[in-house]
């Protein structure tokens, strides 16, 4: 997994990896009685790639502008008030926002539609989202895939919240594709399952794959209240950063994340993926 | 998009079954079966026309006033004698002879199949949903009854359909006993499925109900072609379609865990009005997916047995064997197909999508995004496809190749239609000549609407 970082607008072509990786940042969130923990230090972290104890740094992370990734269900199950009440969720997380974060919107019923990419401007995302009309069947893990590579696109830290009330029944892709893709990704990935979606392990898998974790709702109306927490609770995450040390280059790492404290729960990524990059004429070695 | 699904086995007989006696044939029976009789040698195959019309203004309680004559009246028209003194009766068996002399009794039954498919076909209607009656049993995943003995008296089935939308089943339908009727009368020809007519209406038929996403009543529609036609090799492509399409997460999904846990565990939940007898039979509705996709494996292998040229059911059984990690299978499977046998686009999408996923988990990547390129040639904004490269390029550490297909996606309209991406219709990919096969089923009928009328009979 490489740090991604900005290059300045004119400079910025055809993004390729570079092959001077200079870190691999993870996402931590460290909660107790399920209320975040702030105020630790790198010191209270200890963190193992493929068994090996790495140094790490910690990057303040409310300073890092956030990429938000909405991946909203539109099927034909979401008609209604479940509609309404998605929207309503969306708008008061964009509300939510500060003014350096972006957001984007994808929805999914059996097609995939990137409705807005990541943007600054709330108001094109807000429009985006109350033009929604919910219709046929659901390709969930499709839409994951496509909110995953927008989050992708650009550098900076990258939530992807996937709100849906029901099961896949169109995607092409399958689960552990997607999850193949994900463990190459920046991304954490949340859900926010109402109905049918409540049952569906594969969604749940999927985000702790990624750090994150799949919230169940009763009702459409709990989404609103959901997604904010969701922001909250990543704005609290911690992101550690180390240069790997003593592993091999490419592959699976899996990765362990511990606080040396009692009583808390740490919920990062299980593990990255390290690819070689792939050589393309032109670039630099 | 409202699909009809496998019945629950609600299936009722309304009223007595069995052979009609005597003392239940009256003189509006006899009315029933001259205007019925009229009705089938008068129709047009393929019109909607006054033939057709009275059928579909027969309700039960006409069915119920044809019944008693029907069997009657078939068997007069194949010969059987009726010794009978009661007037009523030695009409409709004079009926049945003169039928047996014009247009001839395989002719008769055969325009009766059609018209009654016709019926069918022609007043195809997207279903009318009902809200499930509260003494119904619930949906999917629990057991039903349908008797044996209901195929004695095909003009009384009473028959509902769950239906589904987006995974979730939102109402009953009623199946139409059409469809009922053709099949039993194509079974009174002899010797059974000999006639290649019968062949031939089974294969547009199936392909109807496929294209309308008839999935309900395809099955009940395949068991019985495939009682007359059990190595036919169209029809077993289709038995593997439908068993496959049940497998498919958009069927699965209807089924609630609780339904799955009581399946596996085989706690079914029977109506209290239950009685165990030989002629009583056990159907499910949706089964697990190992279970359909091993019965759709295994009709997709006799098909290509029986014919080596049917590419669809080769590539749906690649699809069937990656899915049991069988990858080097499902690549020969394909690669195995005679030169020139791909019978459109679709089926070749379908073959490289296939083939693509399973060279990706065997580790060949550029073989697999070599095939995806073949793929996105045939349908370049097919979203499978898209998704396909996306994610074997991310496998491959192409940045700007996993993007790329993402973007091409976002310049797409929001709104797309089913036939947009050729994986979208999978499940009725195998219905797609559903018109050409039935307007040739039409067409080589012969029948000439200069047919002699029942009324030169009186």
């Amino acid at each position: 997994m490489l740090w991604l970082v900005p290059a300045p607008a004119a400079q910025r072509q055809v993004p390729l990896f570079s092959a001077r990786a200079t870190g691999v940042r993870v996402d931590v969130l460290v909660t107790e009685r399920n209320v975040p923990v702030r105020g630790l230090m790198a010191a209270d972290f200890e963190l193992r790639d493929n068994g090996v104890s790495q140094e790490i740094d910690i990057v303040e992370s409310s300073d890092v502008p956030i990429n938000v990734v909405l991946a909203f269900d539109a099927s034909g199950s979401t008609e209604g008030r479940r509609t309404s009440d998605l929207v309503e969720a969306g708008s008061a997380l964009i509300a939510g926002l500060k003014p350096h974060d972006r957001i984007a919107l994808t929805t999914f019923n059996h097609a995939v539609a990137p409705r807005a990419p990541l943007t600054s401007d709330f108001a094109q995302v807000e429009r985006a989202l109350r033009s929604l009309e919910p219709s046929g069947q659901t390709a969930i893990l499709d839409g994951i895939h496509a909110a995953i590579m927008t989050a992708q696109a650009e550098a900076g830290r990258s939530l992807v919240i996937v709100c849906t009330d029901g099961r896949d029944t169109m995607s092409w892709l399958q689960v552990d594709e997607v999850s193949e893709v994900a463990k190459r990704s920046n991304a954490v990935i949340y859900g926010v399952a109402a109905g049918g979606a409540r049952q569906w392990s594969d969604l749940r898998d999927l985000t702790e794959l990624t750090g994150g974790h799949t919230i169940e709702i009763e009702k459409s109306s709990d989404f609103r209240e959901e997604l904010l927490r969701v922001l909250g609770e990543f704005r609290s995450r911690y992101v550690l950063t180390f240069t790997p040390q003593g592993v091999p280059a490419s592959g699976f790492h899996q990765l362990e994340v511990k606080v040396r404290r009692g009583g808390v729960r740490v919920r990062a990524r299980p593990g990255y993926v390290s690819s070689p990059p792939r050589r393309d004429p032109g670039s630099e070695q | 998009m409202t699909r009809a699904l496998l019945a629950l086995g609600l299936v009722a007989l309304a009223g007595a079954g069995g052979a009609a006696q005597e003392g239940s044939i009256s003189p509006s029976t006899v009315e029933a079966i001259e205007r019925w009789a009229g009705s089938v040698t008068s129709h047009v195959p393929g019109e909607p026309d006054p033939a057709v019309r009275a059928v579909w203004s027969l309700t039960l309680e006409g069915r119920k006033a044809l019944h008693p004559g029907m069997a009657l009246l078939l068997d007069a028209v194949a010969g059987k004698r009726v010794t009978s003194r009661s007037p009523l009766v030695r009409r409709i068996a004079d009926i049945g002879v003169q039928l047996a002399r014009s247009p001839g009794a395989a002719e008769f039954i055969k325009r009766a199949a059609v018209l009654h498919g016709d019926a069918a076909m022609l007043g195809f209607v997207p279903p009318l949903i009902r809200p499930i009656p509260p003494d119904v049993p619930p949906p999917p995943g629990r057991a039903s009854l349908s008797r044996a003995a209901a195929l004695d008296a095909p003009l009384l089935i009473d028959r509902q359909l769950w239906l589904e939308n987006d995974g979730q089943v939102v109402g009953m339908t009623v199946a139409d006993w059409n469809w009922v009727f053709a099949r039993s009368l194509l079974d009174r020809l002899k010797p059974t499925g000999a006639d290649p007519f019968v062949g031939q209406w089974y294969h547009a038929t199936m392909a109807f109900m496929f294209q309308n996403r008839m999935f309900g009543e395809v099955q009940w529609h395949l068991e019985h072609a495939a009682s007359v036609l059990p190595n036919d090799a169209r029809i077993l492509l289709d038995r593997g379609c439908a068993h496959e399409q049940q497998g498919l997460p958009r069927s699965q999904t209807v089924l609630s865990d609780d339904d799955m846990v009581a399946l596996r565990m085989g706690r079914l939940g029977m109506p209290s009005r239950t009685r165990r007898s030989g002629s009583v039979g056990l159907t499910l509705g949706i089964q697990p997916v190992e279970i359909s996709n091993r019965d759709a494996e295994g009709f997709f292998r006799r098909a290509v047995e029986r014919d080596s040229r049917l590419f669809e059911a080769r590539v749906r059984l690649a699809r069937l064997l990656t899915l049991r990690s069988k990858y080097e299978e499902a690549l020969g499977v394909i690669t195995a197909a005679p030169a020139g046998t791909a019978p459109d686009a679709i089926a070749e999408y379908y073959a490289h999508l296939f083939a693509a996923r399973a060279e990706r988990a065997l580790g060949r990547l550029d073989e697999a995004a070599g095939r995806i390129r073949l793929a996105r040639e045939l349908f370049p904004d097919a979203q499978s496809a898209l998704m396909a490269a996306s994610h074997i390029a991310m496998l491959r550490a192409d940045e700007d190749g996993a993007e790329e297909p993402m973007r091409h996606l976002a310049l797409l309209p929001y709104k797309r239609d089913p036939e947009d991406d050729p994986w979208w219709v999978y499940e009725t990919f195998t219905g797609r000549y559903a018109d050409v096969l039935i307007a040739e089923m039409w067409k080589d009928t012969g029948f000439s609407p200069r047919a002699p009328r029942l009324s030169s009979v009186r």
